[in-house]
């Protein structure tokens, strides 16, 4: 069975910056295969 | 975000900013990694919290970072929204990652607990042969990055250098130990809605002396105290706390962390981060709503309804296609 790739992303209560998670799922096992974390929030949402 | 109150016209204009915000985020990430948004399933997106507030008389949670937007920008069903439906089946629509958590590091051979040290610090307890348990502890970085901001102008007291510079006021630390957050029953959730700069601020009135560092210095060691304390409650048989999240890089928290777990549960407990599991621990988080996009897609459960209090298991998230 091919992987599947998803996405996850969150903005963190603490960073105020956004989590991105590239992650692959195979039927027995979660790998995260890229991630990156940008502090780009609108001004005033922190 | 701790506005008290903001215009609606505002309100809508940021949730679209942000949303294209998580749109770009993704894009970014995706051409970093050569990988075609049409090789991407789902993308799970968690939103900006705004608003947690579980004991309200109309219990609520709100995110924003409108989807609608994240999915016409990126070409990718996007999931989001996975907090209210919890809520609505009488949950506390908080920790989610709690399913992820157990998936990842459950192990037969001991009792383990996963600590994410967010702005919150929360606990998913993980005890062979038992059902998955969660809930907040209270703050993980919440204070300490708004006491660091405001005296140091710096995002958060990097490695825990200020927080060490500093003593511990024994008579502040008992009096925020004290508050009624740390005495309520499971399952429990909180957020910066209860424990904020104000809060703070309110307890500081009896000590204005106090130096700022030592401020910093009783703020971390208010962290390690709720969080080793909450353990000892509630899984003090834990052998292995898992730790995620922007906390571990605290140095000194991770310290002081690793000595009074030892201390309040009276026998050796390992305190390592994700990374000794193979998961960055700044990105369990991301990792788990893109684990809560698959569980949608595949119409299955997303919540444990012993961490959140749901009445039922419940899938989570709308999907917006793209």
């Amino acid at each position: 069975m091919t992987a599947e790739l998803y996405l996850g992303l969150i903005s963190g209560t603490s960073a105020d910056g956004i989590d991105v998670a590239l992650v692959s799922f195979d039927t027995d096992a979660v790998h995260l295969s890229s991630c990156r974390a940008d502090v780009r929030l609108p001004a005033g949402t922190a | 975000m701790h506005a008290q109150s903001l215009p609606i016209d505002d309100f809508g204009e940021i949730d679209a900013e942000i949303g294209e915000a998580f749109a770009r985020s993704a894009l970014a990430l995706l051409a970093e990694a050569g990988v075609e948004p049409a090789a991407v399933k789902a993308l799970g997106s968690h939103g900006q919290t705004v608003r947690h507030r579980p004991s309200a008389k109309h219990p609520f949670t709100l995110q924003i970072g409108d989807p609608n937007r994240i999915a016409e920008r990126t070409g990718i069903s996007t999931v989001a929204d996975f907090r209210r439906r919890d809520m609505a089946a009488g949950g506390q629509g908080a920790p989610l990652v709690c399913a992820l958590h157990a998936a990842l590091f459950s192990a037969a051979s001991e009792p383990r607990a996963v600590l994410n040290l967010g702005g919150i610090a929360n606990f998913t307890l993980l005890a062979p042969g038992q059902t998955v348990r969660g809930f907040d502890t209270g703050p993980a970085n919440c204070l300490l990055d708004a006491w660091a901001l405001r005296h140091l102008g710096r995002a958060c007291d990097e490695g825990g250098a200020f927080a060490a510079s500093g003593c511990v006021d024994g008579v502040l630390l008992r009096e925020l130990l004290a508050d009624e957050y740390f005495a309520r029953p499971l399952p429990k959730s909180t957020g910066r809605e209860h424990f904020h700069l104000a809060w703070l601020d309110a307890h500081l009135v009896r000590h204005a002396s106090l130096a700022i560092a030592d401020v910093q210095a009783t703020l971390l060691e208010f962290t390690v105290c709720s969080i080793a304390g909450a353990l000892a409650q509630h899984a003090a048989d834990t052998r292995r706390v898992i730790a995620c999240g922007g906390g571990v890089h605290n140095a000194r928290l991770m310290q002081r962390l690793g000595s009074a777990l030892a201390e309040r549960l009276g026998h050796a407990c390992v305190l390592e981060t994700s990374a000794a599991h193979g998961l960055d621990p700044d990105f369990v988080e991301a990792t788990a709503f893109a684990w809560l996009a698959r569980q949608r897609l595949s119409g299955l459960p997303g919540n444990c309804v012993d961490v959140t209090g749901a009445v039922g298991p419940r899938v989570l998230g709308a999907v917006y296609p793209a």
